[in-house]
């Protein structure tokens, strides 16, 4: 492994909680005649951070789509435990995701929407946040796209669900936010596991334990750059 | 409680435009009618049906990503649609009670 991987988080039973595991199998996905999802095998635990990697129109957006339940699969088959998850009635305080565009209320304030969306103890630890508190009392259409990616990061990775998706965390953040951003998710990954996708992948490298490719329609587990370089994500160096 | 309040907040957004256009449903009646009792009904009536109209328009159309915040708590679209229906039904019965 070349990946700058904290050794905390590597595939330790004491750390990983496998009998909560999310596992995901068996997803295929077609858009009219193309599939863009053949051959799907996915699995996290708490304790764990998987960087999913693809290239553009790979299907990553659509995969943790499909796992949260807000789009539907041609079949797929979800699990957390024991627990079949088939849409978004089974999934609440499970899986929360971070869509690739702002899911905020436009018409609310921040401080509101922390406080909806948030418990008691996080939403005041999310409004105390140096990051966050400039813009507290700002409605989210006053905010630009980089500071209402900010505060969707802040909500999703201080929610309660176990496991976390994210698409496209860093898109549109500042350097020095997403290097505080990587703390929290690990800080949060303690107890939470999360899948998170992004185009900047040396931050995904950097971040994650675990790095799954989807490539063909099907998922990779990769285990170096020179696997990434293999299977054509990044060019030949 | 925090569900319930984010169902308000969803519904909240829909208010403005569907009482301006209610509103104008109502002086429209009052102006061909010129009776007060006829304008006030038509113009809640308007309210119980444009309310799913707006919500179509301004989250399906416009706003499609804020359902996430949504789903993100639990509360599904069906949810959200039932409730706007309910809300408005209760809302337009009790402005043609009084």
């Amino acid at each position: 492994m070349d990946f700058n991987i904290d050794p905390e988080f590597i595939y330790k039973p004491d750390n990983v909680n496998i009998m909560k595991g999310l596992y995901v199998d068996s997803v295929t996905k077609s858009f009219g005649i193309r599939q863009v999802l053949t051959d799907i095998f996915l699995s996290c635990n708490v304790g764990e951070i998987v960087g999913l990697l693809g290239r553009n129109g790979a299907g990553k957006s659509t995969l943790l789509k499909i796992i949260f339940g807000s789009m539907q699969a041609d079949f797929k088959f979800v699990r957390i435990g024991d627990k079949r998850i088939n849409g978004l009635y089974d999934n609440r305080n499970l899986i929360n995701y971070l869509p690739q565009h702002s899911f905020l209320p436009n018409h609310l304030k921040i401080s509101q929407i922390i406080k909806l969306f948030c418990d008691k103890s996080n939403a005041e630890l999310i409004a105390a946040n140096e990051l966050i508190a400039p813009f507290i009392h700002k409605k989210a259409k006053q905010l630009s796209g980089g500071e209402k990616r900010l505060v969707e990061i802040f909500l999703i990775i201080y929610s309660n669900a176990t496991y976390i998706l994210i698409d496209e965390p860093f898109n549109g953040i500042a350097p020095i936010y997403k290097e505080q951003i990587k703390i929290m998710i690990r800080e949060q990954s303690k107890n939470k596991g999360f899948i998170i996708t992004d185009h900047d992948y040396r931050n995904i490298l950097d971040l994650s334990t675990r790095i799954v490719l989807i490539h063909d329609g099907g998922t990779k587990e990769i285990k170096n750059k020179d696997e990434l370089e293999f299977w054509g994500y990044i060019p030949s160096m | 409680m925090r569900i319930a309040l984010s169902i308000w907040m969803f519904y909240k957004k829909l208010i403005i435009p569907t009482l301006s256009m209610s509103a104008m449903t109502g002086f429209l009646t009052f102006m061909n009618s010129n009776s007060l009792p006829l304008a006030w009904r038509w113009s809640w009536l308007s309210f119980i049906t444009l309310t799913p109209f707006f919500q179509y328009f301004i989250y399906e159309v416009r706003n499609p990503n804020e359902y996430y915040f949504y789903l993100n708590m639990g509360i599904s679209k069906l949810v959200l649609w039932i409730s706007t229906l309910i809300l408005s039904l209760f809302i337009s019965l009790i402005m043609l009670i009084l």
